[in-house]
């Protein structure tokens, strides 16, 4: 075994030790100090990286129960009443998940403040940014901002201060829905806007806000950061 | 006879099972902000993890490997958002400049250096570093985890490490083949299996 190959075990794994490594460590002085680096360095990573952090966001609820197979079977006739009843109320089936996503994500969000005074601006660029979007100004104005992961990607989640309410909204360039949607549940309704540029614009809310309105207004607003460069 | 609700044993057995997320989730948001390196981001990671793991609680079949099965469905959940290349480039001075603050309140000062540094490693190197360090994975199963070979593991934590050592100072381990980012995937060592 030779220096480079000893160092080179030691610094992918300093707690190492094979039969050839020993041996080698016997012969060689600068070896045994570069393992005692490694070793004092191993101790100092783990401490750096032993941060807590405090947890801000409720645990998820859990949505799907885990039945047995067999109790599948007899729930079956329940299931596609409540099938039935979600096709009814929502439309189509695809953008059923898409709600119910969002509607799951925002109750798991703990958003803290009294959302009254407009977020700066560089933080909406920023969150902005981070999804490769730009937001011009709008109007009703923005009292929180985030980058949120929701289905598989990060996007633009931010809340919005109107006359009556405070509304909150998703902009997903990746998700597409055929038309303009409507959804209730959980406390809340929602709008999911289609664009066949910028993907789909969410907006609810448990207060009386003209959504269809303001999803339109963001949707205007929001453009591909490529276009705007 | 149509059951409509979980027996009790059911109800049981999800209560504990969510008392387990619960209480490994700090844990969990530790290990998704390493690989992730934003605490929003993280705890987002985390939670959907959970309800995968929630979700396919049944298919856990040792209970001691549970740490180690919510780790895995946590990196994979931050890797999807590289696989679906979603991810806008990312400039390292600004996220170390934002979370600066907040590592500088967690005491420690003596780490502050060293916790910037492991934030500016390449997300190649990182990534198997943190799995072997916070995840208490192996070079092998971090080599099924990320499709590479145990060499180019064994490359990529070494030359993490090389990096880290630097701010101490101490001079660089003997590299067999010439460093620098380029070198990830280019040299002997590297490589898919």
């Amino acid at each position: 075994m030779k220096c480079g190959d000893v160092h080179l075990h030691l610094g992918a794994e300093p707690n190492a030790t094979s039969p050839e490594l020993e041996a080698h460590l016997r012969e060689c002085p600068e070896c045994v100090q570069y393992q005692r680096e490694m070793l004092k360095l191993e101790e100092k990573i783990r401490r750096a990286m032993m941060i807590d952090l405090p947890v801000t966001k409720p645990a998820p609820m859990p949505v799907v129960p885990a039945y047995s197979r067999g109790r599948q079977w007899a729930m079956a006739a329940s299931v596609l009443i409540a099938v039935a009843a979600v096709l009814v109320l929502w439309g189509a089936l695809p953008s059923h998940s898409l709600a119910a996503d969002v509607v799951s994500h925002v109750l798991s969000e703990k958003i803290d403040g009294p959302l009254e005074s407009p977020v700066d601006e560089s933080a909406v660029r920023e969150v902005m940014e981070r999804s490769g979007l730009h937001l011009s100004p709008i109007n009703p104005s923005i009292v929180f901002i985030r980058t949120c992961f929701l289905r598989g990607r990060l996007v633009p989640h931010f809340v919005v201060r109107a006359e009556h309410g405070t509304a909150t909204v998703l902009v997903l360039p990746d998700e597409r829905v055929k038309a303009i949607e409507h959804f209730d549940g959980n406390g809340y309704k929602g709008v999911i806007i289609p664009d066949a540029k910028k993907g789909s614009i969410v907006v609810l809310t448990r207060g009386d806000v003209d959504m269809e309105r303001y999803a339109a207004e963001i949707r205007d607003a929001v453009h591909p950061q490529a276009e705007v460069r | 006879m149509i059951q409509t609700r979980p027996d009790e044993s059911e109800e049981r057995l999800g209560d504990a099972f969510g008392q387990l997320l619960e209480s490994v989730r700090p844990e969990l948001v530790r290990f998704a902000y390493w690989l992730a390196r934003d605490r929003s981001v993280a705890e987002d990671v985390v939670q959907e993890a959970m309800l995968r793991a929630w979700r396919a609680r049944s298919e856990l079949k040792d209970a001691a490997a549970v740490r180690h099965w919510l780790l895995t469905i946590v990196r994979r959940e931050h890797a999807r958002l590289y696989e679906r290349k979603r991810l806008v480039t990312v400039d390292v001075s600004e996220v170390v400049a934002r979370e600066d603050i907040a590592l500088a309140r967690m005491g420690d000062g003596d780490l502050l250096d060293l916790r910037r540094a492991i934030l500016r490693l390449p997300d190649d190197y990182r990534e198997p570093l943190v799995m072997q360090v916070l995840g208490g994975y192996s070079t092998a199963e971090i080599a099924k985890e990320m499709n590479l070979s145990i060499p180019a593991v064994l490359t990529r934590l070494f030359r993490a490490r090389n990096r880290l050592r630097e701010i101490y100072g101490l001079k660089p381990g003997l590299d067999c083949e010439p460093a620098g980012d380029e070198a990830i995937g280019g040299t002997s060592v590297e490589g898919t299996p």
